[in-house]
């Protein structure tokens, strides 16, 4: 009898019926609501249209003088800059949400300077900074007239003579050099007054009403929802206040870091009492967040370098992944399976998002996830001084250089940090090998998903010592289907049409509509949401939870074998690849040198 | 992630000689200070140079997605002009 009841705990679970699932769970919910947003926004950039007829116009002047010139000329940085001004984000729905939701702003010594500034305080920053503005707009008047003088002489060369090509590059430089420098001393001196914080509060609102809809039928006690969300919500704007402080930002520490330790704080000292665990709904804002990353995930960017970009990535990444996720489980025997692969892909993919998405798919705990993104923090402030200046120190070719960063460094702001530091086609080149190592996120999510839902799940599911129950192919399928986390097909939906969609239109027309509009809007509301969601982590872990995990420091030497692994693969294969094999890729790619 | 129970209980350790507010004063102070010390960071050699750097070229250094950076988008139209990889514009 008691053997009996026993098998039957172990095997047996309250099942769901699937039309259920789609109105009470988070995961649906994520999706619903996401595709909610979706649908406001593209509403938005087709009522509220930006002059997208403009497009042709400029688009033409920029092929005509890249065809006669070789290089980007006055009239096509011109022209360039009108196109990029046409976004649907300057308009209709999208703008009036993008305005309310402003993320407090960058300080220095001062914090209240990232939510408000008065009056005078605005009138002393534009007085200070009267002089630049005007030294630099005599610059650029004689930088403008160099530039036209040394592209006139070019064009009067018909372009042939390649000695005045390249003096008349080298004005035009100077010359966007100067016009950069003009406006940010323009953006000084037309400071404003600012108080975000009524627009804050009206956002607040707006979402805490937003997830209001699903948290009813997810079975939330609303009145205590509501009472604690305006908690979370400050807690989140303090952790983005605080990750602007000029010296955060240019580590890199970024709000995600300063959300869970304000969470952590609270509730490892005065505690969390129960209305305000009831908002704190991490599940739901992280799911709901990453449903709209996906519609980031745009899998034509895959092929953008060729053959070299692909192995650098989509071979050596899964590669990393799977022997750092065998050392953790068979060299240094990690007790957690989700905490080693979530800490593998934090470390191998892309960081944070990679994390989230990993953790989310395979159920990790939330202070697996703290952990992870707290130890590729740390690594990537360190990385991103350490490797260029390997980098610089040896001599290596930028082009390799830059593969070798955006293959390794977890987090995409760092990649372009890093890559900055040794120049700019080092920078441009591990750009892009990050944005196409990003698309594996979707992969590796789905992946991952379907392996802890087929093998990991089913092995838990058994007594210690048993075989985990066999499936049938038909059986298999349904219990896959079944333990899915659904949101990962919200979050993979959501690439499949937004990479259709981009790949379908023109390319000014989709960047002002889409990526310039859409997908702007989805951007912010996901930062919004994610931070929500670390603020709740830290409100639901404690401390001792957290020393847990890092017993022994595994997680760290797994991260570190991992991390070195990572560096010497990539490393290699990035000269393999673009020095030896495609030389010719890297020779076109510093062609601008 | 929704396998474990909710954890935290939010009680501070028996243990401890110090109310929950006193606990709660002495963390943010030791915020207060890392945020007062962190900008010294940047007198260490060598770090400050390329902080400054980093400061003046704009980038969002704390970004962990790639569309919060405006560096990608110029790194994409980069590379498609460099590789003739025109075929999206037309």
């Amino acid at each position: 009898m008691v053997e009996n009841q026993e098998k039957q705990s172990a095997v047996t679970e309250t099942r769901i019926s699937m039309r259920k699932q789609m109105y009470t769970t988070e995961d649906w919910w994520a999706i619903w609501l996401a595709a909610l947003l979706f649908v406001i926004a593209t509403f938005s950039v087709f009522v509220w249209k930006p002059p997208v007829e403009t497009l042709p116009e400029y688009r033409t002047t920029m092929e005509q003088e890249m065809d006669k010139a070789g290089f980007a000329t006055i009239a096509y940085y011109e022209a360039r800059e009108k196109l990029k001004g046409v976004q649907g984000s300057d308009h209709g729905i999208i703008s009036a949400v993008l305005d309310l939701s402003s993320r407090p702003k960058s300080w220095t010594s001062n914090p209240l300077r990232s939510v408000y500034m008065s009056e005078e305080a605005a009138a002393e920053k534009r007085a200070a900074a009267q002089p630049r503005f005007e030294a630099a707009q005599e610059n650029l008047q004689q930088a403008r007239a160099k530039a036209e003088q040394a592209e006139q002489q070019a064009r009067a060369a018909n372009f042939q003579d390649q000695e005045l090509n390249k003096e008349a590059r080298a004005a035009i430089a100077d010359w966007r050099d100067a016009k950069s420098e003009l406006s940010s001393a323009k953006k000084a001196v037309e400071a404003k007054s600012y108080n975000l914080i009524p627009s804050l509060l009206i956002f607040m609102i707006l979402i805490m009403v937003f997830f209001s809809i699903g948290a009813k039928f997810m079975g939330l006690n609303l009145k205590q929802f509501y009472k604690g969300f305006p908690i979370v919500f400050v807690l989140a704007v303090l952790a983005y206040l605080l990750s602007k402080q000029a010296t955060m930002s240019a580590l890199g520490l970024s709000y995600v870091l300063f959300a869970l330790l304000l969470g952590l704080i609270i509730s490892n000292t005065v505690g969390v009492p129960q209305f305000i665990k009831t908002s704190a709904q991490t599940e739901f804002f992280i799911k709901t967040g990453l449903v709209l990353l996906g519609a980031r995930i745009l899998i034509g960017q895959i092929a953008l370098i060729g053959l070299p970009g692909l192995f650098v990535t989509w071979v050596v990444t899964p590669v990393v992944l799977i022997t750092t996720y065998w050392f953790g489980q068979r060299v240094i025997k990690i007790p957690s399976k989700e905490l080693n692969i979530t800490v593998s892909s934090d470390m191998c993919v892309s960081g944070v998002s990679a994390a989230i998405a990993t953790a989310s798919a395979c159920r990790a705990k939330k202070e697996e996830l703290t952990l992870a993104i707290g130890m590729s923090m740390i690594f990537v402030a360190v990385m991103i001084f350490a490797l260029p200046a390997i980098a610089n120190l040896t001599g290596m070719h930028p082009v390799w250089a830059g593969a070798w960063l955006g293959g390794t460094v977890d987090n995409t702001g760092s990649v372009v940090a890093a890559g900055e530091l040794i120049g700019y086609e080092a920078m441009v080149v591990a750009a892009t090998i990050k944005m196409i190592q990003n698309i594996l996120i979707g992969v590796i999510a789905f992946g991952v998903a379907a392996y802890w839902c087929l093998k990991v799940e089913p092995e838990k599911a058994c007594k210690p010592g048993e075989t985990p129950m066999k499936f049938s192919a038909g059986g298999a399928l349904s219990e896959i289907w079944y333990r899915f986390p659904k949101f990962i097909l919200g979050f993979i939906a959501a690439s499949a049409v937004f990479s259709i969609m981009q790949g379908a239109v023109n390319m000014d027309w989709g960047n002002a509509m889409v990526s310039d509009g859409i997908l702007d809007f989805a951007n912010r509301l996901r930062g919004w949401f994610f931070c929500l969601a670390f603020v709740s982590i830290g409100l639901a872990i404690n401390y001792n939870e957290l020393k847990e995990p890092l017993r022994g420091g595994k997680p760290l030497i797994l991260y570190v074998f991992g991390q070195g692994f990572n560096l010497l693969l990539t490393l290699i294969i990035a000269w393999l690849m673009f020095m030896v094999l495609f030389k010719g890729v890297t020779e076109q790619l510093m062609m601008g040198a | 992630m929704n396998r474990h129970k909710q954890a935290g209980d939010g009680q501070p350790s028996p243990a401890s000689s110090l109310t929950p507010w006193l606990r709660l004063a002495a963390a943010i102070g030791l915020l207060a200070a890392f945020m007062a010390f962190a900008p010294k960071l940047e007198r260490l050699p060598g770090v400050g140079q390329r902080i400054e750097v980093l400061r003046e070229s704009g980038i969002n250094v704390g970004a962990w997605y790639y569309d919060d950076v405006e560096e990608y988008f110029e790194a994409e139209e980069y590379v498609r002009k460099r590789l003739g990889k025109k075929d999206r514009f037309q």
